[in-house]
Formats: C-alpha cells, sequence, structure tokens
C-alpha cells in the first residue's frame, strides 16, 4: 500500500510503500470507528494529513477524521494518523516533529 | 547490472526487474546513447496516473558503463525533449523484459513478471504525451484580464486576471498541478518545479535558492525591470518559503485579492485562517515564514 504525505505545496509530497500488516491495522482501525459528524478541512498550508488507498478505494486522514467514498469516519484518537507516522521511512525524519506537532503527539 | 522499473501503477507495486547479463546491459545503455533526446532525468515528467515513465538505474559501480548515459534515466517519460524517440525506446526495452521472475523480487508477489504484464505496458506506453499534457506553446489565459499599474513603480504594469478556481479544481487537473502551475498560471500537469524548464532545480529550500531557480524559467523581480507589453499577459506572483522544507507561490487576481494552490488541493484566496488573501506578506502562511519577494512572470516564462 502507498502512503503520501500531505504536506508540500510546491514540492511533491513524500510517499512511501508500507506492509500488508498495516493496511489490515488500519482496516481493522476502521470498523471500530463511529460515522464522523461535523465537516472538516485541511487547512491550505502545512500538514494536511495521510493519503492511501484500501482495496482502491482512496482515503484522507486528517485531524482524527477518516474521509473515504462514502460516509466519512470519526478516528477521535488519531489513531490512524499515528500509525501512519510511525510507518514514516528514515530518510524523512525531518518531518516527524512537524507532523507529530499538528496532530498533537510526542515524537 | 540494472534495475529496471515501469512507474505505472499506484496501489500495487510498479513492475520491476533486474538485467545481470553483461551482454543485456550494453545493448540497453548503447539505446539510450544512441537516442539521447528519448532519455530524460527520472521523475521529471508526468506525475499523473498511468504510465509515468521508466525507469533505468545502474546498480553496480563496476561493469558497464557507456559515456554520455547517465546512471539513471528514464524513458516514456513527458521529460524527454523527443517524445517519439522516447516511446521507442522504451518499447525496445520492455520488449526485453523476463517474462518470468528468473530474479525474485518483492515487488514480484504483488506484480508478476509475464506476457500479460509486458504486453499491458507496451500497449499503455504514451506514442504522444501532448494529449496528456497541454501544449507548452500555449499557456493557459483568463479572457477576463486587467492590466494595472503596478503600486510599488508606477512606471511598471501587469496584468490581473479574474479569480476562475473551477478551471483548476477538477480531478483532471487538481492533482497535476501546484502553486507553481497556478501562479505562472500554465496548467502543465508535470506539477512544476521552479527551474526544472531550465535545467536548473534546486533541492534547497531557501529564499535565494527557489529565486534563482525561478529566475532561470524566466521571471523576473519586480520593478526590476517591467516587463514590456510584448510580455502580454504579465503575472504578478510572490514567493514564500517553509525554510529547509517547501516553497510556495501566490499569484495577485482581480478584486484586489491573492490565489494560490497548496499542492494538489484546491485553488483559493484564502489563507490557513480561511480569510481572503490581501496581502500575501501578512496572511496566514502556516510554516512558510520566510516571504522572499515578488516577481512577474511573462508570456514567455516557460515552466515544467
Amino acid at each position: 500500500m502507498e502512503v503520501e504525505l500531505d504536506i508540500f505545496s510546491g514540492r511533491p509530497n513524500p510517499r512511501w510503500r508500507v506492509g500488508e500488516e498495516v493496511e489490515r491495522r488500519l482496516r481493522a482501525l476502521e470498523e471500530a470507528m463511529p460515522p464522523a459528524a461535523a465537516e472538516g478541512q485541511p487547512p491550505a498550508l502545512g500538514y494536511r494529513g495521510f493519503l492511501y488507498a484500501i482495496a482502491g478505494e482512496r482515503r484522507r486522514a486528517f485531524n482524527g477524521r477518516i474521509e473515504r467514498p462514502g460516509r466519512p469516519l470519526a478516528d477521535r484518537e488519531l489513531l490512524v494518523e499515528r500509525a501512519l507516522l510511525d510507518t514514516l521511512p528514515a530518510e524523512l525524519a525531518p518531518l516527524r516533529a512537524r507532523v507529530a506537532a499538528a496532530i498533537g503527539g510526542g515524537d | 547490472m540494472l534495475r529496471i522499473e515501469v512507474d505505472m501503477f499506484s496501489g500495487r507495486p510498479n513492475p520491476v526487474w533486474i538485467v545481470t547479463e553483461e551482454k543485456a546491459v550494453k545493448e540497453v545503455l548503447a539505446m539510450a546513447r544512441e537516442a539521447r533526446e528519448g532519455v530524460a532525468k527520472p521523475r521529471t515528467g508526468f506525475n499523473g496516473l498511468g504510465l509515468r515513465e521508466i525507469r533505468v538505474e545502474t546498480l553496480a559501480d563496476e561493469g558497464s558503463r557507456v559515456r554520455g548515459v547517465p546512471a539513471q534515466f528514464a524513458v516514456a517519460s513527458a521529460a524527454a525533449k523527443d517524445h517519439r524517440m522516447t516511446a521507442e525506446l522504451a518499447q525496445r526495452i520492455v520488449q526485453t523484459m523476463p517474462l518470468r521472475s528468473e530474479i525474485r523480487l518483492l515487488e514480484h508477489e504483488l506484480t508478476p513478471l509475464d506476457k500479460k504484464l509486458r504486453d499491458l505496458i507496451l500497449e499503455r506506453i504514451p506514442r504522444d504525451w501532448e494529449i496528456f499534457l497541454p501544449p507548452k506553446t500555449r499557456p493557459t489565459s483568463n479572457p477576463r484580464i486587467d492590466t494595472t499599474q503596478d503600486g510599488k513603480c508606477r512606471n511598471c504594469e501587469y496584468e490581473i486576471s479574474q479569480f476562475n478556481p473551477g478551471f483548476w479544481n477538477n480531478p483532471a487537473t487538481q492533482p497535476y498541478n501546484n502553486c507553481y502551475n497556478y501562479a505562472r498560471n500554465w496548467r502543465t500537469n508535470t506539477f512544476a518545479q521552479p527551474g526544472r524548464a531550465h535545467g536548473a532545480q534546486t533541492g534547497t529550500m531557501a529564499c535565494n535558492t527557489v529565486t534563482t531557480a525561478a529566475m532561470a524559467d524566466g521571471l523576473k523581480k519586480r520593478c526590476n525591470p517591467c516587463l514590456p507589453q510584448s510580455e502580454f499577459p504579465r503575472r504578478l506572483m510572490a514567493l514564500v518559503i517553509d525554510p529547509g522544507f517547501d516553497y510556495h507561490w501566490y499569484r495577485h487576481q482581480r478584486g484586489g485579492f491573492w490565489g494560490h494552490k497548496p499542492g494538489s488541493t484546491a485553488a483559493r484566496n484564502t489563507d490557513n485562517s480561511n480569510k481572503v488573501i490581501t496581502n500575501p506578506e501578512t496572511c496566514n502562511r502556516g510554516g512558510y515564514t520566510d516571504f522572499c519577494g515578488y516577481f512577474y512572470a511573462g508570456k514567455s516564462v516557460v515552466i515544467s
């Protein structure tokens, strides 16, 4: 599964691949999530979430909300974003602290 | 030893194989040398869905090298000078793809090599990138344009155009055009990078380096000098930097505000506080703390 960190404006966003176990974990997390209520939009500049696809369906995980075809999901503890941040490759380490600060977690 | 990757999938791993036989390595490199106009720097062409390019990479620090052929190059690339040649080169390289995984790679679990895959790749190699990209000789333009005197230097003029986000915010355009495309007002569908069209792209995100790269594309510093009317339409752009990480551009629009397009997201005229941008120097720019300056971009500015 390919993951894209939606964070840049000029440069292309970083993308990397993760294994099946990550995809399985994300599916399991989604199954436990309630539908999301309020509309939330990413900011123009800066961290705008993670983009990925499960079974060919595109998703955006941002600020505790999973946007996907159909009803969005509420991820109140930002478990998906934290899980994907954990997969950030070593060469993207300079972005880790910035994303961690945006999702309100420690590094 | 060569690694050949066909950059075409979005979910599955790309087709990839290793060429180890010395004769075969020499043949691929010789093909590239004979058709240099069909070879491009990797990851500088089409960046959207579908076949983006075929990357060839030398893996070993000894063995065959061919003078004039870089250690990494791309074919079937929109960034190649000769689109017909790049497609033909790609065809010839793909014809040599093994029809089973003699050297087993991790990617082969989900994308095994076989005849069906080879035929699919051959079918998907674009013969004419122009059908994916707008012609470079015809940059986009908005017919509703006003000429205005520059408030900073009254002897200079530039054009301000109607804010037209719908042009950018559709599935065929939005993902493939960034802030630079928007500010220059040219939909290249290549996620344009300052300097890339002129071999002057920078990897260092700072005001001076990105400015130099953009000026290699033809941008001029505001008021220094004025752009003549022959450069119509002349845009006023502003550059900001997230130090060490990224750059961002704005364009002055009719109505007293500035428009921008953050990466592959929607074009808009609001900042990070959701307020209409009347001044890019003072609007909420998030981490893009460094304001580098203003630039004119005239008709002759070429980006890619």
